[in-house]
């Protein structure tokens, strides 16, 4: 008797005894094996979907990310980071020289400036005592990395390398590190939150102009899937100009006021002449994002 | 003639690596290689290539794994995304039966029949208002992915990786 198996095992073996061919029945449990998968995604994803009800952690998601991606995730970012300040480094001498000189000037200019708004900051704090106002507080920041940046086509959002054990909550703004608006937390796990970008489709956000005029003017921004969102809902008489700063208004209760949002680059009226709409330029760079502040 | 291959636990285990690298990869970088809106799912790519050398049962359990972490990766359409995956691993491990798995056309084939299988289930779980603008990047994003299937499925291949220990013809 010869035998002689080739390929895998699933295009079946063929054996020859006394010159009968006889095919193998590897793929006997194929239909049981895909049902018992198919059950196993369900089950796995009403697990998911009554976490996601209960607004508290997701045992699926947690499982799969918090022990699994994360620490994955943080390892290239390590990585990534070794070979930029090390390797990559090596091949940009000359430009790291002019770079350096740049930055020296820019942190003598930040630093002069720093100082002048801190003696006014001293001077707003005592003319607040005088009339009795009570003193404002910035929210506290907490400092996040990005693991992954829109991990797909269909939606724009990013992860953060904080989650519920940070205090992070759904819900929570996320600011880069100069502070313009990034997005909001979608969900969270332990050690991880997914952030939705103000550029998806699905997210909007309450903004204000202020006009050279200096009127404000309220609107809705919407994302557009790209590095412009749209304000709208504009009054046609407001008197909004490429050039004029966008901020959030408040409005809602979602994120708190006077975040910047961007720079509007064109104004429309529309087909009727009822409103306007403006196209914004995004302060945040959203496509080279590597770390993120959270609003608690 | 012998020829010797990787124990099959070292075959899983580099399978599974392979996985779950591509979506850290996908998850990290994948915007940047992204084109007029198109981009490769790099976990589909990994799992057409294994999927074709496994066959059909071993890509349906590598399908489940893909698609449990790129959900993780990203939670919208969680069980869209793990069944998708699980029958694209399934149908993808019967492209041997009908093409030589020595083939050149094999990657691409391999690409081509996963990336359909796994965008028409999601399509058919979640299903969009916008078809023909559907229909046009998942053309894109087939082609992408096949082109990319061809080096990962050679490479696995040229490892010998999938492939079952062949005996010696005048063994008894």
């Amino acid at each position: 008797m010869r035998e002689c198996l080739v390929g895998n095992s699933d295009i079946g073996s063929v054996s020859k005894n006394m010159g009968v061919t006889r095919r193998s029945r590897d793929n006997r449990f194929g239909p049981i094996l895909l049902v018992l998968c198919l059950l196993f995604a369900y089950g796995y994803n009403r697990v998911h979907h009554t976490g996601i009800r209960a607004e508290g952690i997701n045992p699926a998601l947690s499982l799969l990310r918090d022990y699994t991606l994360v620490p994955l995730e943080n390892v290239s970012l390590k990585a990534g980071s070794l070979w930029k300040n090390s390797v990559a480094a090596t091949f940009r001498g000359s430009r790291l020289a002019h770079e350096n000189e740049t930055l020296k000037s820019q942190v003598d200019d930040l630093q002069a400036q720093n100082r002048e708004l801190l003696a006014e900051h001293d001077e707003n704090t005592v003319l607040r005592q005088m009339i009795g106002f009570s003193q404002k507080s910035a929210s506290p920041m907490l400092a996040a990395e990005v693991l992954s940046l829109k991990p797909s086509s269909l939606q724009d959002t990013l992860t953060l390398n904080r989650g519920l054990k940070s205090n992070v909550t759904v819900h929570s703004v996320v600011v880069d590190a100069s502070g313009a608006l990034v997005g909001q937390v979608l969900d969270a796990t332990n050690s991880s939150s997914d952030v939705i970008l103000i550029s998806d489709q699905q997210s909007s956000v309450g903004a204000q102009v202020k006009a050279r005029d200096g009127k404000t003017w309220v609107g809705i921004c919407h994302g557009l899937h790209s590095d412009f969102i749209e304000l709208t809902y504009l009054p046609v008489d407001a008197g909004v100009q490429p050039g004029d700063t966008v901020t959030t208004s408040g409005l809602g209760g979602v994120f708190p006021k006077n975040i910047p949002i961007g720079t509007i680059v064109s104004v429309h009226t529309d087909q009727n002449r009822s409103m306007k709409s403006a196209d914004v330029q995004l302060d945040a760079n959203l496509n080279q994002l590597d770390d993120a502040f959270v609003l608690q | 003639m012998r020829s010797r291959t990787f124990p099959p636990a070292f075959q899983y285990t580099v399978v599974c690596l392979l996985i779950i690298f591509a979506v850290v990869v996908e998850g990290r970088y994948g915007y940047k290689i992204e084109r007029n809106n198109v981009r490769p799912d790099l976990c589909v790519v990994v799992l057409a290539a294994v999927s074709g050398l496994f066959g059909s049962r071993k890509g349906a359990l590598f399908g489940l794994l893909g698609g449990l972490l790129s959900a993780a990766l990203f939670p919208f359409n969680f069980g869209t995304q793990v069944v998708s995956r699980t029958v694209g691993g399934l149908v993808t491990g019967n492209v041997p039966a009908v093409i030589d798995s020595d083939s050149p056309l094999m990657g691409p084939l391999c690409g081509i029949v996963c990336t359909g299988t796994v965008e028409i289930a999601s399509v058919l779980m979640a299903p969009t208002h916008h078809l023909h603008a559907w229909a046009l990047h998942v053309a894109a994003e087939v082609v992408y992915n096949s082109l990319l299937t061809l080096p990962v499925y050679s490479i696995l291949h040229a490892c010998r990786i999938g492939r079952m220990r062949e005996l010696s013809l005048f063994s008894r």
